[in-house]
């Protein structure tokens, strides 16, 4: 993403995309874990 | 001029509170649900009263703090003492409320020491009253909506009790208290009676418990309240609450024509009676889906009339109406219906409509394939 | 719609920008998206009106008139689903897509193209809904809340509808991904966290609430999908599961739910009385702690929704106890809009007269809510026609209304021009009081014992379902008079200056309206 002044590689870009990467991450965990705690409660 | 209009409130208020059910709950037939009326009543006037004072406040300023009256704006845009008042203040309110709120909710969930229990099935859509304990042990029927498909449909004027009338409604006598127990067999339903403050969800495979002690005789008319599928409108709850006397005679002629409808298991049934009888049973439990035409509703309601079920070997027809389809709405009325009424309701439908096979299925028959 | 036209005086070396149809369809400009997002939640709005409009006719009479039983729980269904997932939550997102980079600075949403994708998601979400009344069987008709065992009996129309949930779940998400990317990381040097616009610190709170339970209802209604067709019991006692299970996992997504519908209008109103009492709002901090406190408090309330399942009585006391005590920071929050009000020097166009009416029946919708609470009060109020009140005082007094504010608001900074006033205005009373006349009765009908989800009933509860009909009718119409002045609107009218309202505050207005297709391209400073 091109903000104005800015090269790809620097800090402010790649924080920007550890944030969407983390809760893209927590969001596919929480997926996956309601499934699992639902099956392992009716165990 | 703030305390008239509260005063007029609170009487317009409570003037709809004493009027007919229409503009509050139902009419209370037990404690409880005098306790229940009472606790609804303090929580409209606890929240009528901070409506009236917050909205004449936001009121007034609407009035006089417009633009048009000239005066700047004030600049004030902070305050802990006023947030930490108007946080403290509402939260004594609500611990106030917590006391009788508990003190209601504990007594309602509390069924011990019952002297009848009785458990209510959820059917789609129907309810099946079983009298497990204490005086009427053993009675068992199904309580079925009474009013006529032409008043649904529109081409027969309503009855007084529209949608809310049964064949079999539940009695009980009045001041004892009752345990009711339920369950269902297919999808979640839920037994709810208003004028005794009891609702149960009824959940397959589980028994879930309510109780409730009737103070006054007369009939007490609820639905279901869990969306079961097509018909949930359509499966009343109707308890008749009688004296001790009246109860009694009603148990022994219920005991008396359950004996008679057992029959004898060594009858051998001749067609017409077969048909005659079948024809009852069908439409009472069968035409919601297949219709009395018999044309069901495809393909979630397959037709009967020309069916190959229908018209094919008598085994795969009677094993299909005693064990239903799974995955189906097709319900296994083996566990709802007699050996006599099963034999009959096969026997008719393979000879209504279309259907010409000219079999008929004994009891006897339908014993030995309820293996 | 042309808000503005790609300028070819752009200092962006990306060639000829697309236009026409292929402008809409490769566009990462989150004013584009925006709009888009916009007049998908309105034409969704107008699809579930008419299913209200539906449902409510043959609500009319008791007596079957025009729909047979299943057709009915199927309009039910939808018209919740379409509500809730295609015009409300769209109608935020396209409000944060469209004003979040411009309040803070930024010049775009962090991640463009994911942004296109949670937009282009949601049109073959719905034609899934829509197209599934037309199958064999018809559309789920289960309710929006989809109990098992009841949806794992259902045909296929129930699959079409679990694969759009997950569909428009994943649009959610990944649009809540990119807004708090944004506001964390794209902030104009100067605005701190607490210099905040208030729409924007309830878009990040409602984000944070989206990640963490878009993906439970996900899961549901997968173990739905299991059930039905890959052999699991996870409902059905006897392959050793619970029905109940179902409403445990449905409702901690449910009860954030309804909070994330809501959270962003508090954003809105909470700037909206602001500018129109020219006066800074009141208690900024404390807006901001509530907020995040109601968020926080959603959960842990879930098993409201479940108080006649058959929990200990523990349960009931504990969910009763965690519900009551939301009601504090909620009051907070009226409160302060009042004393924002409060000596300040107010007018009333219509995106204030639209607060104000969400203030009064938002909290009458919590002091229903605040009854429902009490678990043995509920116990004749659940699965009737007190809560269906309750919650449409809340979506549509609440959350609707605030989305009515906010586009009255915003619209000269989108389009340039002014709003016909009085015409709004007309739009306002007319669906305050056909909201009411609609809504309030359903409180007695609920308190009279009629249950929800039914096609017919009772003969003593025919009046108050004719008088709801009539209002249903009525606040329908009027909604006409909206799209009206809003395609008027962007047509033609006076042309608004950068700050049409003079009491607004935030960085959009120093904005140019109608606001460039690039704005902040070079990031102000805050002071």
């Amino acid at each position: 993403m091109d903000i104005p002044g800015q090269s790809p590689n620097n800090s402010p870009a790649r924080r920007t995309r550890l944030t969407g990467l983390l809760l893209a991450s927590v969001a596919l965990a929480l997926f996956i874990g309601s499934i699992l705690g639902g099956w392992v409660s009716v165990k | 001029m703030l305390r008239p209009a509260g005063l007029l409130v609170l009487a317009t208020v409570s003037g709809w509170a004493q009027a007919e059910y229409k503009l509050n709950f139902q009419e209370p037939a037990t404690k409880l649900a005098r306790d229940v009326y009472d606790l609804h009543m303090g929580m409209m006037y606890i929240c009528a009263v901070i409506f009236v004072i917050v909205f004449s406040v936001m009121f007034y300023s609407v009035f006089k703090h417009r633009k048009s009256s000239g005066r700047a704006p004030a600049t004030f845009h902070e305050s802990t003492k006023v947030e930490i008042l108007w946080t403290i203040i509402p939260t004594v309110i609500l611990l106030l409320m917590t006391w009788p709120v508990t003190k209601t909710l504990l007594q309602m969930r509390d069924s011990s020491n019952a002297e009848i229990t009785i458990k209510a099935t959820g059917y789609q859509w129907k309810w099946g009253y079983d009298y497990l304990k204490g005086e009427g042990e053993g009675i068992r029927f199904m309580s079925v909506l009474a009013t006529p498909n032409e008043q649904i449909h529109n081409t027969a004027p309503k009855g007084e009790h529209y949608l809310q009338e049964v064949d079999n409604p539940v009695v009980v006598p009045v001041g004892k208290k009752i345990r009711v127990l339920t369950t269902a067999n297919d999808v979640i339903h839920s037994w709810f009676v208003p004028a005794f403050a009891v609702k149960q969800d009824a959940v397959p495979g589980f028994i879930r418990d309510t109780s409730f002690r009737a103070d006054r005789e007369g009939i007490f008319r609820g639905q279901c309240a869990e969306l079961c599928g097509k018909d949930h409108a359509y499966m009343p709850v109707v308890v008749e609450v009688v004296s001790q006397e009246k109860y009694t005679a009603w148990v022994a002629e219920q005991q008396k024509k359950m004996a008679a409808s057992a029959a004898d298991p060594n009858k051998v049934w001749t067609l017409p009676e077969l048909v005659s009888r079948g024809e009852a049973v069908y439409m009472q439990n069968c035409v919601a889906c297949h219709l009395p035409t018999g044309k069901g509703l495809p393909p979630v309601f397959p037709a009967l009339d020309g069916s190959k079920i229908a018209t094919g070997p008598k085994a795969g027809h009677m094993e299909i109406v005693i064990n239903g389809k799974a995955g189906t709405a097709m319900a296994a009325f083996g566990k709802q219906l007699s050996d006599a009424d099963l034999a009959a309701v096969v026997t008719f439908e393979r000879n209504a409509w279309g259907n010409k096979t000219g079999e008929l299925v004994q009891p006897s028959e339908i014993k030995a394939a309820r293996k | 719609m042309e808000a503005t036209v790609p300028g070819h005086a752009d200092t962006h070396a990306h060639g000829h920008p697309p236009s026409g149809l292929m402008r809409w369809v490769t566009t990462t400009n989150h004013k584009d998206i925006g709009t888009l997002y916009l007049w998908f939640s309105f034409a969704m709005f107008l699809v579930g009106g008419m299913m209200a409009l539906t449902i409510r006719s043959e609500l009319f009479q008791p007596g079957l008139q025009i729909l047979e039983p299943e057709r009915f729980n199927q309009m039910t269904t939808l018209h919740g689903l379409i509500m809730v997932f295609g015009a409300i939550m769209p109608a935020f997102v396209g409000f944060a897509n469209w004003m979040i980079p411009m309040q803070i600075g930024a010049s775009d949403m962090a991640f463009g193209r994911m942004n296109n994708w949670s937009f282009w998601l949601l049109p073959p979400a719905a034609t899934l809904l829509v197209v599934s009344l037309f199958v064999p069987g018809g559309a789920a008709a289960a309710g929006w809340t989809l109990y098992a065992p009841l949806s794992v009996q259902q045909g296929m129309g129930m699959d079409m509808t679990i694969f759009a949930v997950h569909i428009l779940g994943m649009s959610s998400i990944m649009g809540s991904i990119n807004i708090i990317t944004t506001i964390l990381n794209l902030r104009a040097p100067g605005m701190t966290l607490m210099k905040m616009p208030l729409f924007v610190w309830t878009w990040l709170i409602t984000a944070f609430l989206i990640i963490a339970v878009m993906p439970v209802l996900a899961g549901a209604v997968t173990m739905i999908l299991t059930d039905r067709h890959f052999g699991t019991s996870f409902f059905n006692a006897a392959g050793g599961g619970d029905p109940v299970l179902f409403q445990h996992v449905f409702w901690f997504f449910g009860h954030p739910e309804v909070y994330i519908v809501v959270i962003p209008g508090f954003g809105v109103v909470s700037q909206v009385v602001s500018a129109f009492s020219r006066k800074p709002l009141f208690g900024y901090a404390s807006m901001v702690y509530a907020t995040a406190s109601i968020a926080i408090l959603s959960f842990f309330v879930w098993a409201h929704h479940m108080y006649t399942v058959g929990m200990p009585v523990g349960g009931q006391l504990f969910f009763m106890y965690a519900t009551m005590l939301i009601a504090i920071p909620t009051g907070v929050k009226v409160f302060n809009w009042i004393a924002t009000m409060w000596r300040g020097s107010l007018s009333f166009e219509t995106p204030m007269l639209f607060s104000l009416g969400f203030i009064f029946l938002f909290t009458m919708g919590g002091f229903s809510g605040l009854v429902l609470a009490m678990a043995p009060v509920d116990v004749q109020m659940q699965d009737t026609y007190y809560v269906v009140a309750h919650f449409h005082y809340t979506m549509v007094a609440g959350a609707l209304f605030s989305a009515f504010s906010a586009t009255y608001y915003w619209l000269p900074k989108w389009t340039g021009h002014m709003y016909n006033e009085t015409l709004g205005k007309v739009h306002f009373w007319l669906s305050l009081v056909f909201f009411n006349l609609t809504f309030f009765v359903q409180h007695f009908l609920g308190l009279a014992g009629m249950p929800r989800r039914i096609p017919d009933y009772a003969l003593q509860f025919s009046e108050f379902n004719q008088i709801s009909t009539i209002g249903a009718f009525g606040f329908g119409l009027s909604q006409l008079l909206f799209l009206y002045n809003v395609i008027t609107c962007i047509r033609s009218g006076p042309k608004a200056p950068a700050k049409p309202w003079d009491g607004a505050e935030g960085l959009e207005w120093e904005l140019p309206s109608p606001a460039p297709y690039h704005s902040w391209e070079t990031q102000p400073t805050v002071k």
